[in-house]
């Protein structure tokens, strides 16, 4: 069932990018509610994004849940700059917006190269049922690069 | 010599000098004469003397009156030649003349094309800015309500609590969640503008089919019928016309009688020209719902406007949305309605639409 806790699962690591600390909290619940093998590290905007991925220091992330409206450095050029970047290039990205309601503006996270795009849901057990699909997704159906 | 001899010569002598004076008289008379005849001739000479003088004034005067004619020739001549430099100027003049003319009217069509230009770009940026006004406004407000509609949920699952304190809570994600409703009808309406430029051939035929398919549910839950007449292919944006007939089917359906199933009958008219001779179309939808007092006929097709509040959802923004999208597509939409006996709505729009889409994305 989407939403039940997935167990047995190698130790998988996602970097939540959001400025705010409620939203990368409540990514953090619903991670932990239904996929607790999975851990989150966290960055604030771009920058600190950007210095996680290149600190060498810093365990690798699988997966990298970007949030596109930050300050200092957005969503969208943090795609751009990580993609540009011949070591990080591969990574998978899922952008994620307030809302999933403007096409032009999904268009431009996935030309710009965004894995997936997600709306914030409005409700935690949306959010729930939003991460154990990705989670799904990401991690047991598809194979990421190593 | 002899006597004789001697008086010959006499007679000789005398003789002689008798001719002698006989030609002396006569000569005389005849120098006489001749003189006569040379003052004669000296009067004939003077005579003609003065003839030749005389004809030497005339053609003097004659030749005065030749160079005075010349005289005359060459001013007349300046003059033409004046007249001829005059005409070429005046000619020159006129176009200069219309040279200048040609030059401003060209320099006033460029004017007038910059400034339309100008005005047409200003109002794309004040649609655009207008657009982009209400899609931030739409976002930056959804973050923190969907945090707010979080922390409500989160604080509600929380066991144990006061039931005063279940009830605020509840009422608080209640509010939310209208809230939501509003900000993305709000968002959806800020989009109509921006999204209409895919504009193809549209079935509304096709269009008005799938639409009663979609909203099947709601239709067969009040036992509702919709009857879709037939209706002609025009031009337009196909995913705006597919809601125009969304919200007007899901407004008669949802506005239905509480003891009567809805029926709903949408019909289109043969193209006809309009006022200004182009080819519309007439779609009418009809239903026999609450309906509402003509008086409203207006206000329905404002935003966040609701007639009925109790009992029936909704943010108000759904006709507002089929105005815009009419208004989009060149078009128009009026309500008429009888309370308690039903709603006709009629939507008119353009065979074909203007070539020019502006702003095309």
């Amino acid at each position: 069932m989407r939403g039940d806790p997935i167990h047995n699962e190698s130790p998988r690591l996602v970097l939540v990018v959001d400025d705010s600390d409620d939203d990368r909290a409540f990514v953090r619940d619903a991670l932990r509610a239904v996929a607790p093998h999975v851990k989150c590290a966290e960055a604030r905007d771009g920058f600190e994004a950007l210095a996680y991925l290149r600190d060498e220091s810093q365990p690798f992330p699988d997966l990298v849940l970007l949030d596109l409206k930050m300050p200092r450095k957005d969503g969208m050029e943090t795609l751009a700059e990580i993609r540009a970047d011949s070591s990080l290039r591969h990574l998978v990205i899922v952008a994620v917006f307030t809302t999933a309601t403007d096409p032009a503006f999904v268009r431009e996270a996935y030309a710009k190269g965004a894995n997936a795009y997600l709306g914030k849901p409005s409700s935690r057990a949306a959010l729930r049922n939003m991460m154990a699909g990705m989670v799904r997704h990401w991690f047991e159906v598809v194979t990421l690069p190593q | 010599m002899a006597a004789t001899e001697h008086a010959s010569f006499a007679n000789l002598q005398r003789a002689v000098a008798a001719t002698v004076r006989h030609a002396g008289a006569g000569g005389r008379v005849k120098a006489a004469r001749e003189r006569a005849s040379i003052a004669d001739a000296r009067d004939v000479a003077a005579t003609e003397r003065d003839t030749v003088a005389d004809g030497r004034d005339e053609t003097a005067a004659a030749r005065d009156t030749i160079a005075d004619a010349r005289d005359r020739n060459a001013t007349e001549r300046d003059t033409v030649a004046d007249g001829r430099d005059k005409t070429a100027a005046a000619r020159d003049t006129i176009a200069d003349a219309r040279d200048r003319i040609a030059t401003q009217r060209e320099a006033l069509i460029e004017d007038l094309r910059v400034r339309l230009e100008a005005a047409n770009r200003a109002l794309r940026e004040r649609n655009s800015e207008l657009r982009d006004f209400a899609s931030v406004i739409s976002h930056d407000l959804r973050a923190p309500l969907r945090r707010l509609q979080i922390f409500a949920e989160m604080a509600a699952d929380i066991p144990g609590k006061d039931p005063e304190v279940a009830d605020l809570l509840g009422r608080m994600r209640a509010s939310s969640s209208r809230m939501e409703e509003l900000v993305v009808d709000l968002l959806s309406y800020a989009r109509v503008g921006a999204s209409a430029a895919a504009i193809g051939p549209v079935d509304l035929g096709v269009i008005a089919r799938e639409v009663v398919e979609e909203l099947q549910g709601p239709i067969t839950e009040s036992s509702g019928l919709v009857h879709v007449g037939r209706l002609p292919t025009i031009e337009g944006d196909s995913t705006l016309l597919r809601q125009l007939f969304t919200n007007l089917v899901g407004n008669a359906v949802k506005f239905r009688q509480p003891d009567r199933p809805p029926v709903v009958t949408i019909a289109a008219g043969d193209p006809r020209p309009d006022g200004s001779g182009r080819a519309v179309v007439e779609i009418t939808v009809t239903d026999n719902g609450i309906g509402f007092d003509p008086e409203h006929a207006e206000r329905i097709f404002r935003i966040f406007e609701r007639l009925k509040t109790d009992g029936y959802p909704g943010t108000g923004v759904g006709l507002a949305i089929c105005r815009k999208i009419t208004t989009v597509h060149d078009g128009s939409i009026t309500a008429a309605s009888t309370p308690g006996e039903g709603t006709q709505f009629t939507v008119i729009l353009p065979v074909e639409q203007a070539k020019e889409q502006p702003d095309a994305r």
